[in-house]
């Protein structure tokens, strides 16, 4: 209310806290207006500035954890490729080099065994996998190739084969040499143990990848090639029906190995769909948690808009009125 | 009566209304002064033998209500008593918990743990290694940042008991100089209201340092108590006495005899007590004494935790019971012998430095690793996470056990509420001064009020005038017969 009938500087004082007030106003309308945020959370949430602070960190967590949910889904997507990839390269060894009967000659065998050889460089290629420069199936070691490459990979089983081995005698060795960790374990294997931590995307969500190229199924395949390229020679030594008989083993390891490899596929699969969880339930989660924060922070553009038009209105009377007391002094009619 | 008598009357009638219009054009000059007290004159009529001779200014007096002057004075104090606790809260407010500041305690917080998420996700990234040591160094400048306003804003309340108490003693000794001219004043010319105009003025800036109750005594003396009834200013004014202390440190407290209370004599005077209560002393006293203290012990209650969290083999593998894990305090051997201002000391590791990529690896590894292991192993970096989200409680946040995000949460809550609550009762302050102010000022001048008088004066001078002019015209008739 304007007090007209007190002294000139208890209007003045009066005109200039009104106007005060009104201009503080829409300064603070006019911010949240641009801005679209309350000016001062902390008097909306009665100083309890805490909850605001709560939902900034944990929106922030989410959008880290998604990026790092996206980096190991991709990596999942990227070992089953290999994965499958060398489950295919044992399946063409099982259906195309030793599944039709085109006998058991000895130009046979060198075939067979070059087949082997060629899957070896399949098998190692697809475990020596990169992604955003990282190694897949090195564990821990992501900057270094899983195995040793194809070509020293035969040439490591070769030194180990005794010289005149029977076909057996050869199996035996890479067999053992692939088991020991002084064989496979130290020469073959170039990466490290696999994180055993995990990855903790939120608080108590954790997705493991274990899977390295030490993993039995995976160095089971690439044992079986090796055998198959490198144990074919000593097979010639061998009569038709024992040729047979070899083909025919061989024939249900590369089906137990492809059995092995699924489990491995099934696996992974396993991870991917705990990270697809993942992923949803931290989607979820930041959508509620940005809308509560919506909650306490945004200003309402209408409610804004109106109040500050109301400012507007009020000022431009206080202007008036000021203008028209000013001029109603008896100074005047003097 | 003859023409000489109403001669003289005129006169005095003339004179009269020339003194009226120099009090109401004194009174139109103050119109915008704040305090300025209305002067209004008083007349009466001159009897000579008991027949009147004219009229005679009886006196100026102020129009000032002592008991509202009183009670804005009280409410000035109060006001200023508030002002300085409410400044520091918000300016704690603004250096550790504003919402939406990047250099907040809190979002450094989230900062750090951001990175060590994205480290942990890629361990082998060097860019991921080097923000998490770049948003580790900004955490503990965050809290470098908050012991400095605390040490800013101790500091600046010492210089300012130092330059109040002066300016007070300056003005008790105003007061008592004008008591003795008022009092000369009086006995000479019968009025001295510039002079009490004046005293009110300075009463009225003693009463913003500490509450004063101002008592009348003779020959326009004004006598000056403090609340307890400690005589201020009688004859004499007392003495204050206050020692800067520049740039105390956090563990520095008026109870160690470290900082110097306010004093009176002998007497020492604290922000509780009842002397001082509800004056701008007081408010400093507090804002030095108890919430700067405060702050500081929840600042360095927070950071002890955080180093803790560090000092662990989950957070660090290579981890030995007794030393600092990545945050530690360089003036301090051990985390056990961590003192008060740690908040002011908090440092990350030597070793790690985002300008010193070839050492990061440690962050994964452990600090005291002799040599890098696998660049894809996350334990340190996972288990640097875990730590800060271990539930863990602080005293001086309540107790209750938290995460490290919610112990900063915790903060921003408890700073946030501390400012409001000052911001309200500064408000509340503020709000009873601005309406007695606008009583008192209610009382002030009206310039309309004054024209009134003056056409009034006007009127009776041109009369005045004109028995002058009719007299002189008479005595010309007698003198040309």
């Amino acid at each position: 209310m304007i007090v007209t009938s007190f002294s000139d500087l208890s209007r003045q004082n009066t005109l200039a806290g009104a106007s005060r007030k009104i201009k503080s106003d829409m300064s603070r309308l006019t911010e949240e207006m641009a801005s679209g945020q309350v000016q001062d959370p902390a008097k909306r949430l009665r100083g309890d500035l805490g909850r605001v602070k709560l939902l900034d960190h944990s929106i922030a967590r989410a959008i880290v954890a998604q990026e790092n949910l996206t980096l190991v889904q991709n990596q999942f997507d990227a070992k089953l490729t290999s994965v499958t990839q060398i489950s295919q390269a044992l399946t063409d060894l099982a259906e195309r080099a030793i599944g039709p009967d085109l006998g058991v000659s000895d130009a046979r065998l060198a075939t067979i065994s070059a087949q082997f050889g060629t899957a070896i460089e399949t098998i190692v290629g697809a475990l020596n996998t990169r992604f955003a420069g990282r190694s897949l199936f090195a564990g821990t070691a992501v900057d270094s190739p899983a195995v040793v490459s194809a070509d020293m990979l035969k040439s490591q089983v070769g030194a180990i084969i005794p010289t005149g081995a029977s076909y057996w005698d050869a199996n035996d060795s890479i067999d053992a040499w692939f088991a020991s960790t002084a064989g496979f374990g130290s020469n073959g294997y170039l990466g490290a143990s696999a994180d055993p931590s995990g990855l903790v995307v939120v608080e108590g969500f954790v997705i493991q990848d274990r899977l390295t190229a030490n993993d039995p199924a995976l160095k089971n395949a690439l044992a079986i090639a090796v055998k198959g390229a490198m144990s074919m020679q000593a097979a010639t030594q061998l009569g038709a029906d024992q040729r047979s008989v070899i083909l025919n083993d061989m024939r249900a390891s590369l089906n137990a190995a492809i059995g092995a490899l699924d489990s491995v596929r099934v696996g992974i699969g396993n991870g991917q769909a705990r990270a697809d969880q993942a992923q949803t339930q931290i989607q979820a989660r930041m959508a509620t948690e940005q809308a509560a924060r919506n909650d306490i922070m945004t200003a309402d553009p209408y409610e804004t808009a109106l109040a500050l038009q109301d400012n507007a209105a009020r000022l431009e009377q206080l202007f008036a009125l000021t203008a028209r007391l000013s001029r109603l002094s008896l100074v005047n009619f003097i | 009566m003859s023409l000489t008598t109403a001669l003289n009357a005129a006169i005095s009638g003339l004179q009269v209304s020339a003194r009226g219009t120099q009090v109401i054009a004194d009174n139109v000059a103050n119109a915008g002064t704040a305090g300025y007290a209305v002067r209004v004159m008083t007349q009466a009529p001159v009897v000579l033998g008991g027949k009147g001779a004219g009229v005679a200014m009886t006196a100026v007096q102020r129009q000032s209500d002592p008991a509202l002057v009183a009670a804005l004075r009280d409410s000035n104090g109060a006001a200023a008593s508030a002002a300085p606790v409410a400044s520091f809260w918000q300016d704690m407010r603004s250096a550790l918990a504003q919402q939406g500041a990047p250099d907040a305690l809190a979002a450094r917080l989230t900062a750090f743990d951001t990175a060590l998420s994205q480290a942990a996700g890629r361990p082998d990234s060097l860019a991921a290694l080097v923000l998490t040591a770049q948003t580790a160094q900004d955490l503990t400048r965050a809290f470098h940042q908050g012991q400095a306003q605390i040490d800013l804003a101790r500091d600046r309340a010492d210089k300012n008991l130092e330059d109040d108490v002066r300016s007070l003693n300056t003005l008790l000794s105003g007061v008592a100089d004008l008591n003795r001219d008022i009092q000369k004043q009086l006995l000479t010319s019968g009025e001295a209201n510039a002079l009490l105009d004046q005293r009110q003025s300075l009463i009225d800036q003693i009463a913003e340092f500490l509450p004063v109750k101002e008592v009348q005594r003779e020959f326009g003396r004004s006598m000056l108590l403090a609340q307890d009834g400690t005589i201020l200013v009688d004859r004499e004014p007392a003495q204050f006495d206050f020692q800067r202390r520049p740039n105390p440190l956090p563990g520095e407290r008026v109870e160690l005899g470290d900082l110097s209370p306010v004093m009176l004599g002998q007497r020492a005077l604290g922000p509780n007590d009842k002397l001082l209560q509800g004056g701008r002393l007081a408010g400093l006293l507090e804002v030095r004494d108890v919430h700067a203290p405060s702050m500081q012990s929840v600042l360095d209650d927070i950071a002890t935790d955080l180093v803790a969290r560090f000092a662990s083999p989950i957070a660090d593998p290579t981890y030995q019971p007794g030393q600092f894990g990545l945050f530690r305090d360089p003036g301090s051997a051990t985390p056990a012998a961590m003192g008060p201002g740690l908040a002011g000391r908090i440092s990350v590791a030597p070793e790690i430095r985002p300008d010193n990529p070839n050492a990061l690896w440690r962050l994964r590894d452990g600090l005291a690793a002799t040599q890098p292991g696998p660049v894809g192993a996350r334990l340190g970096l996972a288990g640097m996470q875990a730590q800060l989200n271990d539930l863990r409680a602080i005293g001086s946040l309540g107790g209750v056990a938290r995460s490290s995000f919610g112990q900063m949460a915790d903060l921003a809550t408890f700073v946030a509420t501390q400012e409001l609550r000052a911001q309200s009762e500064t408000s509340m302050r503020q709000v009873r001064r601005d309406i007695l102010s606008d009583q008192l000022a209610a009382q002030g001048v009206d310039t309309d009020a004054q024209m009134q008088k003056l056409l009034l004066l006007e009127k009776h001078y041109s009369a005045n005038a004109k028995i002058i002019s009719t007299a002189d015209a008479m005595l010309r008739t007698l003198l040309e017969i």
